[in-house]
């Protein structure tokens, strides 16, 4: 059996290992219900974080606990059963709440977020501490690192499992139930006090009988529920009238098939990916790039391939069309329900990062075509800046092709979306002579050395091409001399161009995104602003370091995350290795400032947040390097070893003032744990809503890093100079 | 049990757990009870009262105090973008517009629903006037108008803000913003008429004005024998296509309203002496989703059909199918057995297709098998002028038959007309009269949805 402070520490270990999961589920699961965008998973993240650091915060009463073990198993037993059921409710509530089908809006979508993370949020928040509290009746100053130390390396279990056991394998309620089974069984063996201890605290009677009853009921339930397949039920719900052939999960996100009168529809992540019918997508993605070439031979064509747009290329009797999908499984389940679009010798089907393939192939082609979703997130944007243009042009036959389409064109053209265009347009001038824009039904641009043409009518006759939609009365219709000038005139306002570490384009999309809902800024905005002004002025050197640290550990990560996606590629084994080395270099950090360091050293803390400010000024210069020296294809494992250190580094930093802060603070475990987190969890909400939301779109990664900087800077200052 | 000189162990917490309770104590939780209590329920509330759509849509949805001030005002109003509106009624120093069924109540310094309309001191203004954000020459088959002088072309134009609130907005851009994101009042004054220099820049489209007269003047020198009010919502600028289609009148152009038909009557009949034809957008069949779709309700648009139909407009009817909403059949059947009823089999029934668009980003296009079938239930339900549109590669989806010899009497691709067959109204091959407004201003007897 094992001892009293092992099971804690196992417990710690356990509550890391399903949060982690349980976070990964319903950021997933809010995703798909809300929007797709980055805004979506700063909140997501943001709002994660915050709630657990107030859960933390609550957890403060536990030293008054007398019997903290009851509180532990039973809140074990709650951290197994809310998990699903607030994944059953998200699914069944969305559509009650907001419209169906419809995107909701930044206000509203916040406020929903924080519902439904807040329930296993704050109970695992609590968790936290009252652990701390119980284990430092075992090991007083050290149970704060210890605790922490553990609930890394149950994080660092948790993500690996999630990444490449489950995900790809199983529905979100398989996953949850299995995260929970764990958690039961952790807290069942705490309800036994075990042989091997004296007990230092004789009142701690171990709720041996109704513990035991409590976590077996539990885990009752949740295997019964479980077994009736909420997965099939709600997604029932979510897809009313829409008759679900194939629901499943990749490590990309949840795909679901449907088909509403004889159309197949592809939804991934909650938005319509693909679906059959569509020719104009089809043709007008495929036409006005391939009528340019005067003898296209081979071709790539990055996302969409299951469309139908492969097939439709083949039209121009071409060697051979290379489809890159990110995602094996959209490539699987699309060649089992629509082979049709797949099935020719010249089709070579590839499942890489559209960007790293791009970077790394030797192949030479004469058009490029990219069907990327529009640049709502950081990834996605991947596929609109400079140097990615230049990636293309390395691979592009002479006088080749790139063509993308960029929003749609109704009537008008507002200045946000002019902007989106000209930053488009300007960005592409930077390595092709040439630039076309074509407004149809979306507008697509084109770009070149060699000259390119708009009257793709008569050319699409000459060459005797067989179209349904891109005829010659719809382009006479579309490309009337007024659109065209409309375009243009667009394309003309100032705009900035658009670069890997400032995302001019992505900043514009997300402005334009916003504005279609009302935003206005109310009392309970105001509320948590002063609120969150307030914690911050009275806060203590220590939590204010934590606090500084957490920013940077969550700012920084999601910065190394984009230079990794940006440098060499979005594969998720490769970002989940990312996400392990900085979890490695938490634990790490921890681990060696528990057993090593001398307790209670201002100084070195203070010293550890200035590496850390420093740590952050340096990321900027170093991406700037790795970005000129790391662009030939060979230099890329040196690039992704690179960013790898630098994460665990970053993890180490962080890793290593968690604990000095906590050995500064003193006495009481639960008190101090409790505001430690807090601290922790609030600076790393701030820091991944900030950054991804606002710093990068606005400044860019330099401002970004400079800000988390400067907060350490004044973190560490603040240690050193001044007491209490 | 509990060790008294154990401060930390005689706290309140420890209190509950033991089972024991002091009055004080018993207060504190209570008020920490309550406190949070009220927290949920105002988080709740403030929740549910934002969500746009959901189980609490928004009914009056004016903006408090927002009408603009001072400079931008002064501005405005020199630009002559400015006028009283009209169908308004004083209540005090408040006003209500009985244009459209929102019927905007605006104490002074608000704005509209509509975002067009403010009360500046007691009177109504509209802020949407001689100032258009966008205008084509467009063909007319693009309104869609397919039974009103085919191939021609007609001049559209739109301002900012509209009365309702589609989720699926293709146009959201225009007719979900207030004039003044949309329009520039600043810098020198610039009218666009066929003699002035074109636009060249977004700020000239931004900057420019065309007053009534203009826009006849550029209808007529763009070739166009008609101007469309079209895009956002000519409700929403009334005033502004009222004048305009009275001018346009004298100068012998016609006047075509592209609409959601969210008017009131008195106000729809007034501008109707000036109309033409009328492009009619009947969003579905079902009270409840034109609330949860569009915010706006169903009977004030078939109570302008039945307007149009008795003061003699030719108008023709659009029906967006949203998939799993408006696609239910046995709705879709009874909305087409309403026409045939009340409108009459002459009035032309456009389907179109849904691709995501604005907030409806979501749900998936519309199924051509789905088309398919409610031009058969309409057809069925003796429509004879049943058209699907948004759609390709369907057999004579735009193609306008011969209700009686079944020939097809006018073809078209896309916006291009590419045969007629018809002549004096009536078809070539067997003279039925088919309805329509075919030649120049001879409106046939038996025309106009009768
Ligand atoms: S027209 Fe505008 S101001 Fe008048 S009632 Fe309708 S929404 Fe309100």
């Amino acid at each position: 059996m094992l001892s009293e402070s092992r099971r804690l520490i196992l417990a710690a270990f356990a509550m890391g290992f399903s949060a982690v999961i349980v976070q990964l589920v319903l950021m997933r699961e809010l995703l798909c219900a809300f929007s797709g965008n980055e805004i979506m998973l700063g909140i997501a993240l943001g709002g994660w974080l915050l709630t657990t650091g107030i859960g933390s915060l609550l957890g403060r009463s536990a030293n008054r606990l007398r019997k903290p073990a009851i509180f532990l198993v039973a809140g074990f037993a709650l951290l197994a059963a809310l998990p699903i059921a607030q994944v059953f409710t998200l699914r069944v509530v969305r559509d009650i709440v907001f419209t169906r089908g419809a995107a909701v809006g930044v206000g509203e979508t916040v406020l929903a977020t924080l519902a439904i993370l807040l329930p296993y949020c704050i109970v695992s928040g609590c968790m936290l501490t009252l652990t701390c509290e119980a284990l430092a009746r075992y090991e007083s100053r050290r149970a704060i690192g210890r605790v922490y130390f553990a609930d890394s390396m149950g994080s660092i279990a948790g993500g690996i499992v999630f990444c490449f056991v489950l995900a790809g394998r199983l529905d979100h309620f398989m996953i949850l139930m299995i995260a929970s089974m764990f958690i039961l069984l952790v807290g069942w063996m705490l309800c036994f006090p075990s042989p091997a201890d004296q007990l230092p605290n004789q009142n701690d009677k171990r709720p041996m009988v109704p513990g035991a009853i409590l976590t077996a009921m539990v885990m009752i339930m949740i295997v019964v529920a479980v077994l009736t397949d909420p997965d099939a039920i709600t997604t029932r719900l979510q897809y009313p009238r829409q008759n679900i052939l194939y629901r499943g999960n990749s490590p990309y996100g949840r795909l679901v098939v449907t088909e509403t009168d004889a159309q197949l529809n592809f939804i991934l992540n909650g938005q319509p990916y693909v679906s059959t019918g569509n020719i104009e997508q089809v043709e007008e993605t495929a036409h006005y790039a391939m009528i340019q070439a005067s003898t296209p031979c081979k071709v790539l064509l990055v996302g969409g391939g299951i469309s139908g747009t492969a097939k439709e290329i083949l039209k121009y009797g071409i060697d051979e069309i290379t489809c890159v999908e990110l995602d094996p499984r959209i490539l699987d389940v699309g060649r089992g329900f629509l082979g049709g679009n797949l099935d020719d010798p010249r089709i070579r089907l590839v499942s890489n990062d559209g960007r790293l393939f791009i970077k790394t192939t030797d192949g030479k082609y004469d058009v490029v075509i990219i069907d990327a979703p529009e640049p709502a997130t950081l990834q996605a944007n991947r596929f609109y800046t400079d140097s990615f243009y230049r990636e293309v042009k390395r691979i592009l036959a002479p006088g080749g092709i790139l063509c993308f389409a960029l929003g749609d064109y109704a009537n008008y053209i507002s200045r946000e979306q002019a902007r989106m265009l000209s930053s488009a347009r300007r960005t592409l001038e930077t390595c092709y002579r040439n630039v076309l824009l074509i407004p149809g039904g979306r507008i697509f641009l084109l770009a070149s050395d060699a000259p390119l043409h708009s009257d793709i009518a008569r050319r699409l006759k000459e060459r005797k091409i067989p179209v349904v939609h891109v005829t010659h009365s719809y382009l006479d219709a579309m490309l009337t001399p007024d659109r065209i000038a409309e375009v243009q005139r667009a394309s003309n306002e100032s705009a900035e161009i658009n670069k890997d570490f400032s995302p001019a384009l992505y900043d514009y999309y997300l402005r334009r995104w916003v504005s279609q809902f009302k935003t206005q800024f109310g009392m309970l905005e105001g509320i948590l602003a002063i609120a969150l002004f307030t914690y911050l002025f009275l806060m203590r050197p220590a939590p204010f370091a934590v606090f500084a640290s957490g920013f940077a550990a969550s700012a920084l990560e999601i910065i190394l995350l984009l230079g990794f996606q940006v440098l060499y590629g979005c594969l998720y084994n490769q970002i989940g290795l990312v996400v392990t080395m900085f979890m490695t270099g938490l634990a790490a950090g921890s681990y060696y400032a528990n057993r090593r360091l001398s307790a209670g050293n201002r100084t070195l803390l203070g010293a550890m947040m200035f590496v850390m400010a420093g740590f952050s000024l340096a990321l900027p210069l170093i991406f700037v390097a790795l970005h000129r020296f790391g662009a030939a294809p060979e230099s890329l494992p040196a690039v992704r070893m690179t960013i790898n250190v630098l994460t665990l580094m970053l993890g180490g930093i962080a890793g290593v003032i968690f604990p000095l802060a906590s050995q500064l603070q003193g006495d009481g475990a639960a008190h101090v744990s409790s505001r430690l987190y807090t601290a922790d969890f609030i600076g790393a909400s701030l820091g991944a809503l900030l950054v991804s939301t606002l710093l990068i779109p606005l400044t860019g990664i330099t401002g970004a890093c400079a800000l988390t900087a400067l907060l350490n800077l004044a973190g560490g200052t603040f240690v050193i100079f001044r007491k209490g | 049990m509990v060790d008294p000189t154990d401060k930390t162990r005689a706290s309140p917490s420890a209190d509950v757990f033991a089972g024991t309770l002091t009055r004080r104590s018993a207060l504190k939780y209570a008020i920490a009870g309550l406190a949070g209590l009220a927290c949920t329920g105002s988080c709740g509330w403030l929740l549910l009262r934002r969500s746009e759509a959901g189980i609490f849509a928004e009914t009056s949805g004016i903006f408090k105090g927002d009408a603009p001030k001072d400079e931008l005002w002064e501005q405005w109003n020199k630009r002559g973008w400015v006028r009283e509106a009209r169908h308004y009624v004083k209540i005090g120093p408040a006003v209500m517009c009985k244009l459209c069924p929102n019927h905007c109540r605006l104490s002074p310094g608000d704005r509209s629903r509509c975002r067009n309309k403010i009360n500046r001191g007691g009177t109504l203004q509209t802020l949407a006037y001689a100032n258009p954000c966008a205008f084509h020459v467009d063909p007319v088959e693009k309104k869609p108008l397919f039974h009103f002088h085919p191939g021609t072309r007609t001049f559209s134009l739109a301002t900012a803000g509209c009365v309702l609130r589609c989720l699926n907005c293709q146009n959201w851009d225009i007719s979900q913003k207030k004039p003044e994101e949309t329009k520039d009042p600043s810098g020198q004054e610039y009218r666009l008429r066929p003699d002035a220099p074109q636009p060249a820049s977004l700020d000239d489209i931004a900057r420019l004005s065309m007053f009534p007269e203009d826009v006849a003047a550029m209808a007529q020198a763009l070739k166009c024998p008609s101007i469309s009010y079209t895009y956002s919502e000519p409700v929403a600028y009334y005033e502004y296509a009222y004048d305009t289609c009275k001018l346009a009148r004298d100068n012998k152009l016609k006047n075509i309203l592209v609409t959601s038909g969210y008017i009131e009557e008195v106000a729809l009949r007034d501008i109707a002496q000036y109309v033409d034809a009328a492009h009619v957008d009947l969003k579905g069949f079902d009270e409840q989703i034109y609330q949860q779709l569009n915010s706006g309700s169903l009977q004030p648009v078939l109570n302008t059909l039945k307007t149009l139909k008795s003061v003699g407009v030719w108008f023709e009817i659009i029906n967006l199918i949203v998939p799993t909403y408006t696609d239910k059949e046995d709705v879709i059947q009874r909305m087409c057995g309403w026409l045939t009823e009340n409108i009459g089999a002459d009035v032309p029934l456009h389907f179109s297709r849904f691709s995501p668009a604005h907030k409806l980003t979501q749900l998936p296009p519309t199924p051509v098998e789905k088309l398919l079938k409610a031009r058969s239930i309409a057809q069925a339900a003796g429509l004879r002028y049943v058209y699907i549109g948004n759609v390709r590669g369907v057999e004579g989806a735009e193609t306008t038959f011969c209700p009686n010899c079944k020939k097809a009497v006018v073809v078209r691709d896309m916006f291009a007309v590419t045969a007629i067959n018809i002549e004096n109204s009536r078809c070539a091959f067997c003279k039925t009269l088919i309805a329509g407004v075919w030649s120049d201003g001879n409106m046939p007897a038996a025309a106009g949805p009768a």
